[in-house]
């Protein structure tokens, strides 16, 4: 089945399949911890940011289509970072990553994840991180089958 | 603990669409857990007649009003065993609070409502379904003293 799936870097004309993919997985963090409540107009916001992400130059969006229908089944963002007092000084990070639920389990998340460390190397970056809600047991237990380890911590308080 | 302004009580005709949209993220949720809830490509309208059904009266069916607003449901259906001594269970299929509402104990709200429903029907036994996946769920009947009961395998053919 898997055979119909192609991963490739995200063009012009891809906008709106990648930000529908985008809301699908901000309302799921919603869903998994509610301190991640969406904004009122996500699918507007979610379409300006993947338009952005497209363009950046900091920044690339991977997709998983199914050649079959042109349908895109699954989306990987990474931001290129530097990180000024480490080494090696540039890391790609994972910021979105979603599969449609009825492409689950036909290996494509792991194709997403191959084509970033692919293309990140590229980039010049020596690391591929991943951050996500510490809620979402989903995504804890995709990457630490992929070889992922703890990096950092971010605590917050309520001040508002 | 029960959130101030909550009322629990039956769906009623003017709740459709909102009932409908709570079934419906119901399932999109349940639908991240396992691929075999892949959710239909009409499941809204689907969603719609469910909402009309429950309302109708079909099986139990409880939402939480907060000023007008559906804020969270809950739905079961009763399964007959007709050798066991509790040959009566209700089956809760449905479960969902709006993520903004919760951890108001709104979700316990509808249990305990639906509980005092089944049971003085004279239905001694309340059972909970859903992916084995989802965490949340588990954690959430776990901490309300239901136990693992039954498995349930699935094969495609």
């Amino acid at each position: 089945m898997a055979a119909r799936i192609i991963v490739r870097e995200a063009h012009e004309g891809d906008e709106a399949q990648v930000a529908r993919l985008i809301a699908r997985l901000k309302a799921l963090n919603e869903e998994l911890d509610p301190h991640y409540k969406v904004v009122e107009n996500l699918e507007e916001v979610s379409l300006e940011y993947a338009r952005n992400a497209i363009r950046a130059s900091d920044m690339r969006v991977i997709v998983a289509e199914d050649t079959a229908t042109g349908e895109i089944v699954g989306v990987l963002v990474y931001r290129l970072v530097d990180r000024v007092f480490y080494k090696p000084k540039l890391k790609a990070q994972i910021v979105d990553f979603y599969v449609v639920p009825r492409y689950r389990g036909r290996r494509i998340g792991t194709l997403l994840i191959e084509k970033a460390e692919e293309m990140a190397r590229r980039d010049g970056a020596g690391m591929l991180t991943v951050i996500y809600p510490s809620m979402n047991a989903i995504a804890e237990r995709f990457y630490s089958s992929k070889g992922f380890i703890d990096l950092a911590v971010e605590k917050y308080k309520k001040i508002l | 603990m029960y959130e101030a302004g909550i009322v629990y009580r039956k769906p009623l005709e003017g709740d459709r669409e909102q009932l409908a949209n709570l079934i419906l993220r119901f399932y999109r949720f349940n639908e991240e857990f396992d691929p075999a809830w892949a959710l239909a490509g009409d499941a809204d309208n689907r969603a719609l007649s469910l909402a009309d059904r429950y309302i109708a009266g079909e099986g139990y069916t409880i939402v939480a009003d907060h000023e007008g607003e559906l804020t969270g449901f809950i739905h079961a259906y009763v399964q007959e065993y007709p050798l066991l001594e509790n040959s009566k269970q209700a089956v809760i299929v449905e479960l969902y609070v709006k993520p903004q509402y919760r951890g108001r104990g709104i979700a316990t709200g509808l249990l305990e409502k639906l509980m005092e429903a089944v049971s003085s029907d004279g239905i001694s036994v309340v059972t909970a379904m859903f992916p084995t996946a989802n965490f949340v769920a588990e954690r959430f009947y776990s901490k309300r003293k239901f136990r693992r009961y039954l498995q349930i395998y699935l094969r495609e053919v």
